[in-house]
């Protein structure tokens, strides 16, 4: 207790100290706390749902594919239920719903459940109740009830309890509300509905299955079971499964979040960064600590001599350092808690789970605690030990040699060395991080975003169940936006607008592809290429005729035509499309269409597949040859391309006043998605090698300044001796960029391996780890930061008064 | 004074190594000093004086020969043991007085009984008496900077008296005062000794060093002379 009251006494005697001190930890602390808080809730902590480490989810892998989850049929769920791997199965069945009646019509996500699907997740209701025996009739239909998700609720009845009971009218059919699910409930959908599931035997639907493994039991074992079970399916449904050799995989649900992958990898670079800036923080502090002690080595004689142990002094020191790092760590989360909402603003929406939340919880103000006392213990450790062993003889007669080497110097550099070291490596991190958004901000995309939307119009399937239904729906939305004053262009079909598309074997010649790749099938209309500014290589667009007819044509892209052997030309040449054999699931076909297309011209690629991919190949079909029930319309203007929404959805509803208008975005936006990751790790990385740059440049400052205070006296005998201020001024110049080259170099060796690792971890686009241009910069960078950091104490020096510095202690 | 000895030295060297150079501090040095003995250890600027009480208070080790204090060898423990010693056995009186500036009068005074493990109200109480010993008792939450030189000293003598040490080492303890709080700290060192203390005192002040049994006078790292005090020398 007297060392925590004396520690709080010597903090508050050093107010400046303490505030640089404490400051400096919030940093650190305050970074690696707020980058935890995304790791706890995105990856650690995602799902609300009981002991999401049991939860599975069966799927099959072979040469070309892996598919962590995937659909089964109906009949196939039960055999996989009964394996004695599992204690219990659920199953999911997503689809969109239209909602009308008394709301504004707009589509919604509407899974279907098994009954024992809430049971399964162990998540209760805020409001009513899940699904019961009671929904389903014997037979297995289920009762028109669903429950709502939390932010529906809010949005449709404004968070209303009165909610309860009253009903929904999706797709046509009337379904009563008997629940509410909390805020961080998402199971496929956190703004939507949940169905009960129809289990009626032949049902031909198909269903995700999730499995709980019994409690201990081995993964593998569970996998070789599924391997079995989907090995005697596959005989039985031979087209469900690869033809070619296939595994059976089971995949955690803690490892299927949607920032899986490329996200997982950067978050996880990102907590390394954080602990570099928190070492570097904690270098700093123990060079203040080691500055400070030389003032307090009388005091410690003093302690020394009177009896006091060295353990005991060493837990005096220890204290005020762990209360200083509590104090630092106290800032730093109120820090975080701002940092976090940066973090969560910058952080793309599709790489968080819905049910994630990102916040400063208990577990990681836990965490915050944990590091603030080990980082207490980092930094206070060293410096107590030296400051424990004084000259006890000299330190309390005063002796000080007048121009002898100052205590800790060597320990004082290594730590500046260090954190210089250390800041080099995360700014050259940050510097590929940064180089490879800019290369992949500056990709030709092949199109022209700007001034262009898109927006998706779902047609009900009940009410356009024929193609010409839809196709005519298509047509006539597609001129009157085409006569919309303003409208240069537009487009209506699927895919390719600008990304995506549907996959489909082919065969040239009756020859199949090559490497048995698929192409991508764009439906398109007239407008295609120019509403996207894309150019025409050779031959012609589709036109309105061929069109309305739904001719046999493609234009393909140029990725498309080099599949053709070089030197033939594919004009007038044909290809035969798998996907158009005839209907299938919900898009329609014309009876008497055939798969085989004539090609009428070849257009400019563009990055269909993504702006860091190369083109894939690519056929534009007419949109009248297929239609699924959803159509996406691209629409290019004179002006604000996002006053074309409020039209569009005017132009739809003149057309059909239940139809709703969705994923309304301008083209701007969705290539801003495309660099939304890497934007996000650049403008982390670089935030916290800033702050790292600063505090090792505050660090190399303070060092050298108290360094140039403690040889006063010698810089005096120096002057007295002859040195010209010059002289002086090179002298501490020399220390300080000694200290800074060596930890450059030491940085740039280390940043050698580092690099390689982030290259490993990060995707970076068209940048080399090892890429020059980086590291000539921050060498520089880190020169000439260390170059003014140096200046200041070498002036101070130099203009060192020596009569006074002779009669100085 | 009892004929019982309390600090044996028996060829006591220190030798300073720098750069290449062998400084001789120490040359052999004997010395007995009794329980209840008041000593004073004389000589010029760099005879060896500091050096000499820096290692009777184990504040330094020796090169050479053997230290016994209370009987035991104390010469080559490790430094724990050394603090323990210092703890219990000695009380230091510097020249400069070595207050803590940051702890008030009383904590200073509390603080070697504080690493001595005692309890709260008997630090309290043996604190307090020191300080009233001294006549510093109404000082008790002032800080170092807000007394005298001599008060300030008086102070550091409470320090070492409030741990009940078996001697007292006092290191020029008038070489930072006046003369007339020089002479009142020296008075009271002799009431201490007449109370029983065993003091041993370095100062290259002839007056004061007359005032002890026993003066010790350094040259070049060996005892050259002893003599009685002016107190023994007199009869009284």
């Amino acid at each position: 207790m007297n060392d925590l009251k004396f520690a709080f006494r010597q903090l508050l005697k050093n107010p400046g100290f303490t505030a640089v001190a404490v400051l400096t930890l919030a940093l650190g602390i305050g970074a690696t706390t707020a980058i935890f808080s995304v790791v706890y809730g995105v990856l650690i902590n995602p799902y609300p749902y009981a002991h999401p480490e049991l939860i599975w989810a069966p799927g099959v892998q072979n040469a070309k594919n892996q598919q962590i989850m995937r659909p089964f049929r109906k009949d196939e769920f039960d055999p996989m239920a009964a394996l004695p791997a599992f204690s219990d199965l659920m199953g999911t069945s997503p689809a969109g719903a239209l909602l009308t009646g008394e709301f504004a019509a707009e589509n919604v996500t509407a899974a279907r459940l098994t009954q024992n699907a809430f049971q399964f997740l162990g998540v209760s209701p805020v409001l009513g109740r899940t699904f019961g025996p009671g929904d389903f009739s014997a037979s297995g239909e289920p009762q028109p009830v669903t429950v709502i998700s939390f932010k529906l609720w809010q949005r449709l009845f404004g968070g209303d309890p009165k909610a309860l009971g009253r009903t929904l009218r999706l797709d046509d059919q009337v379904y009563t509300i008997v629940g509410v699910m909390p805020s961080r409930f998402g199971w496929w959908t956190s703004d939507g509905v949940w169905l009960p599931m129809s289990s009626t035997p032949g049902d031909p639907g198909r269903l995700f299955p999730i499995g709980r493994l019994k409690p201990g039991l081995d993964s593998s074992v569970a996998r070789q079971q599924l391997q079995s079970l989907e090995i005697e399916l596959a005989k039985s449904n031979p087209d469900g499964f690869p033809k070619e050799t296939f595994e059976a995989t089971l995949t955690n649900y803690l490892d299927i979040t949607a920032a899986s992958g490329e996200m997982q990898r950067a978050l996880h670079m990102l907590l390394g960064a954080v602990a570099f800036l928190l070492l570097i923080a904690c270098a700093n502090i123990a060079n203040l600590q080691l500055a400070r002690a030389t003032g307090r080595t009388k005091e410690m004689a003093i302690r020394l001599a009177i009896g006091a142990g060295r353990g005991r002094l060493v837990r005096q020191l220890l204290t005020e350092s762990v209360l200083l790092s509590g104090l630092g760590g106290a800032l730093g989360l109120a820090f975080s808690v701002a940092l976090t909402r940066l973090i969560v603003a910058l952080m793309p929406d599709f790489y968080v789970p819905n049910e994630a939340r990102i916040e400063v919880n208990g577990p990681v103000l836990l965490f915050s605690v944990a590091i603030a006392l080990v980082a207490g213990v980092v930094f206070g450790l060293v410096p107590a030990l030296q400051a424990t062993r004084p000259n006890l003889a000299g330190a309390l007669k005063d002796e000080r040699a007048a121009t002898g080497p100052v205590r800790g110097g060597v320990l004082r550099s290594t730590l500046i060395v260090a954190e210089m070291a250390l800041s080099v490596v995360l700014l050259i991190s940050a510097g590929l991080t940064m180089r490879s958004f800019l290369a992949l901000q500056n990709v030709d995309p092949g199109f022209r975003p700007e001034n262009a939307v898109t927006a998706d119009v779902m047609l009900p399937k009940n009410r356009y169940m024929t193609l010409d239904q839809r196709n005519r729906f298509a047509q006539e939305l597609l001129e009157r936006i085409e006569h919309v004053p303003g409208v240069l262009a537009a487009n209506i079909g699927n895919g390719g607008m600008p990304f995506g598309g549907a996959q489909s074997g082919y065969s040239i010649d009756g020859q199949a592809g090559p490497d048995a790749k698929p192409l991508t099938l764009n439906l398109v209309s007239p407008g295609y290429l120019k509403t996207l500014g894309i150019a025409l290589r050779r031959g012609r667009m589709l036109d309105l005729d061929d069109i309305r007819r739904g001719d046999r044509l493609t234009v393909i892209n140029e990725a498309a035509a080099k599949l053709w052997p070089a030197g033939e030309d594919p004009i007038g040449r044909q290809i035969h499309l798998d996907l158009l054999k005839g209907s299938f699931g919900p898009v329609l076909m014309p009876t008497n269409g055939a798969p085989d297309l004539t090609v009428v011209g070849i257009c400019a690629d563009t990055r269909n597949n993504g702006l860091a991919s190369e083109s894939l190949p690519s056929a534009f079909v007419p949109f009248t040859v297929a239609a699924p029930p959803g159509r996406t319309l691209a629409v290019r203007s004179h002006g604000d391309p996002a006053a074309l929404f409020n039209v569009i959805r005017g132009e739809v509803r003149a057309m059909d006043p239940l139809l709703p208008v969705s994923n309304t975005t301008t083209l701007g936006r969705t290539m801003s998605e495309q660099t939304a990751q890497p934007r996000f790790t650049m403008a982390l990385f670089s935030l916290f090698a800033a702050v790292g740059l600063a505090l090792a440049t505050v660090g190399l400052f303070s060092v050298l300044s108290y360094l140039v205070t403690r040889r006063t006296r010698e810089i005096g005998v120096r002057m007295a001796l002859g040195a010209q201020r010059g002289d002086v001024l090179r002298l501490v110049l020399k220390d300080g960029g000694r200290l800074a080259g060596l930890g450059i170099v030491i940085g740039v060796v280390a940043s050698l391996g580092v690099a390689r690792f982030v290259g490993s971890q990060v995707d970076l686009f068209h940048v080399n780890p090892l890429d020059p241009v980086s590291f000539v910069t921050v060498i520089v960078l880190l020169g000439l930061v260390a170059l003014a950091a140096c200046w200041f104490p070498a002036h101070r020096a130099a203009s060192v008064n020596p009569t006074e510095a002779l009669r100085s202690e | 004074m009892s004929n019982e000895s309390l600090i044996r030295l028996e060829g006591i060297t220190k030798v300073f190594f720098t750069d290449e150079l062998e400084t001789h501090a120490l040359d052999g040095i004997h010395l007995d000093i009794r329980r209840g003995e008041y000593m004073s250890i004389a000589g010029p600027s760099g005879c060896g004086k500091s050096t000499l009480l820096s290692i009777l208070g184990l504040l330094d080790t020796p090169t050479g020969g053997t230290y016994t204090l209370n009987n035991q060898p104390v010469a080559n423990l490790d430094f724990a043991a050394r603090a323990r010693i210092r703890n219990k056995e000695i009380g230091f009186i510097f020249q400069s007085f070595n207050l803590i500036g940051d702890l008030t009068v009383f904590e200073n005074v509390e603080l070697p009984l504080t690493y001595r493990g005692m309890s709260a109200p008997d630090r309290k109480a043996a604190a307090m008496g020191a300080l009233e010993r001294v006549g510093m008792g109404h000082r008790t939450k002032h800080y170092p900077s807000q007394l005298s030189g001599g008060q300030q000293q008086r102070v550091a003598v409470a320090r070492a008296l409030g741990g009940k040490p078996s001697i007292l080492l006092a290191d020029e303890p008038t070489g930072n005062l006046d003369s007339k709080n020089g002479d009142a700290v020296m008075a009271l060192l002799r009431e201490l000794h007449k109370e029983g203390a065993t003091i041993c005192m370095v100062t290259h002040d002839p007056r004061f060093a007359r005032s002890a049994d026993r003066q010790v006078h350094l040259f070049d790292g060996r005892v050259v002379e002893e003599s009685a005090g002016e107190a023994v020398a007199s009869g009284h």
